[in-house]
Parts: structure tokens; sequence; C-alpha cells
């Protein structure tokens, strides 16, 4: 991630694996509602990582207390849920 | 005190303000050069001597202005997120209703990712990675962002406790920053605005469930 600041090449690298994550979660999705169109589980896929992404960066903050760890933990638990129950409600 | 004493302090007082204004310009004139160095080669490229050529100021002077590069580096960042706070506050004050002024509180934040001063954010996140310092200034900056978000969302809904106010702060940032990470790929611009999209949504929905428990 540092180096693909200033390197195309690793600007590169560090696409390829984002966009296999978010494949990976799409197709995962996809399995769990197969009413959800490819495109709809790619959008779907990369909101949840734009927030576990967020997230993991927020938790290497070890000056934060394991019970406040946990209870942002259980509140991104409840907001990723929450985004996919929605979009689920969007297609019912 | 006569009419010739009162003159010469009027003038006195005159001269120092002008020199704290030289002092402040030239302190603003310091950060805009690290600025454009951090984001031309990372934080590697900050080095104080040629921050001092480039701005044509001995490094003695630039000393007085910044003992350490640490101290160079952290006015960096410190300008950012002291904008970021008064650009919050001023988009809040255009609006009188709750949804008007939450929405100003996701576009304030939506600008700073889209900005040329993103690079920044990304810069430290990465180097925070492997660097204790940047670790440090990062987690810094990161409460700042957190704890003004707070106080925003605490004025808006004064039934939000503190701590349930920083939890929704801070996920909000944390879905801010993982979208910072994201739109790198410039390819990418529809799927980001639909992301800003589920952002808004999923933070009016966390302040207004927060309100109801």
């Amino acid at each position: 991630m540092a180096l693909a600041q200033h390197d195309e090449d690793a600007a590169k690298v560090l696409r390829k694996e984002q966009q296999h994550l978010h494949s990976q979660t799409s197709q995962t999705l996809m399995l769990i509602d197969d009413r959800f169109n490819h495109q709809h589980a790619e959008h779907l896929a990369r909101c949840l990582w734009v927030l576990i992404d967020g997230l993991t960066l927020q938790l290497l903050d070890t000056q934060d207390l394991p019970d406040e760890v946990k209870a942002i933990e259980y509140e991104a638990r409840v907001v990723l849920l929450d985004i996919i129950n929605r979009a689920i409600e969007k297609i019912e | 005190m006569n009419k010739a004493g009162d003159s010469k302090s009027d003038q006195g007082t005159l001269d120092k303000i002008a020199r704290q204004d030289r002092g402040q310009r030239r302190r603003q004139e310091i950060i805009d050069c690290a600025t454009r160095l951090l984001l031309e080669s990372g934080f590697d490229g900050v080095v104080l001597r040629d921050v001092a050529s480039s701005v044509g100021v001995q490094l003695s002077s630039l000393h007085y202005y910044f003992p350490t590069r640490s101290d160079l580096v952290l006015a960096i960042f410190d300008r950012e997120s002291t904008a970021y706070e008064e650009e919050l506050l001023a988009s809040i004050s255009h609006h009188k209703n709750i949804d008007g002024k939450v929405a100003a509180i996701v576009d304030t934040a939506l600008n700073v990712i889209k900005g040329p001063e993103a690079k920044l954010w990304r810069l430290l996140t990465a180097y925070a990675q492997h660097n204790h310092n940047a670790a440090e200034l990062f987690f810094r900056e990161n409460k700042l962002f957190h704890t003004v978000t707070a106080r925003a969302l605490r004025n808006i809904e004064p039934t939000l406790t503190g701590k349930r106010s920083m939890h929704i702060a801070q996920l909000f940032w944390a879905m801010i920053d993982g979208l910072a990470l994201q739109t790198t790929d410039a390819k990418n611009l529809d799927t980001v605005s639909l992301v800003e999209t589920e952002i808004k949504t999923t933070f009016n929905a966390m302040i207004h469930s927060a309100k109801n428990i």
C-alpha cells in the first residue's frame, strides 16, 4: 500500500488484490442470494470492503482497550449486516 | 503619556503585528513546501535542508519554526485537520434540519478524500504500517477527526451519549478511510459514487438507530 502511492507496478498489484477480494465476496453474495446480479453483488462487495479496509486501519491502534475494540467490531458487524439486508430488501 | 509617547507605542505595536504576520506567512510557506515535497517523494523526501533551500531561508532559521523534521510533518497534518474542522463547522451551520447537517458531515469528509490532500492521508496510512512515529501521528490525527465528528454529532443530536457518538464517528471514518484507499483507482469512479450513496444511507441509519437506543 505504501509503495502503491509512488510506484505504478505496486499500484497494479494493490488493485489486483482488491479486485480479487471483491470478486470472491461478490461470488459469495450471489451464493447467499441468487437474485443478486453480478454488477449489484460487485458493488455490494466493494461497499463491504470499504468498511473492512477502513476498520482494519483503525483497529491497528493498540492504544484502544480490548472492550473498545470489541464494541467497534460489534457495531461494524451490525452495519455490514444492515448494508446486506438493505440490498436484499431492494431486490425483493 | 504624551502624544509623542503614544505614537511611539502605537508604532511599536504595529511593528510587532507586522513581524508576527511575516512569521506566520513564513511558517505557512515552509509547510506548503514540505507538503509539496511529501506529495512528490513521500516521507523520505521531507528533508529540512531541502525545505530551507527551496523556501530560501537558512537552515537555522527553519529550525526556529520547526526544530525537528517530526515537528514539520506534524504541522502539515495538523493544518489539514484544522482545515477539516473549520470546513465542517461552516458546512453544518448552513443547514437547519438534522438530515441536512448529517449530510454536511458526510460531504465534508468526502471532500477530504477527493481533494489533493487525500494523498497525504494515504501516505501517512501506508507509512504508519512500518514506522512507529508515523503510527503515532496517524492515531493522533485519527483521534482528532473522530473527536471533531463525534462532537458535531452530539451537537446535532444531543440524545447521543459521548461513547456512542465516538463509535459512530469511528465507523463513519472507517468507511471514509476505506473508500479513500479504493479511490486510488480512477477507473472505478462510478462504483465510488455508489459507495458514497451507501455511506450516506448507512451513516443516517446509524444515527437514527442510536437515537432509538
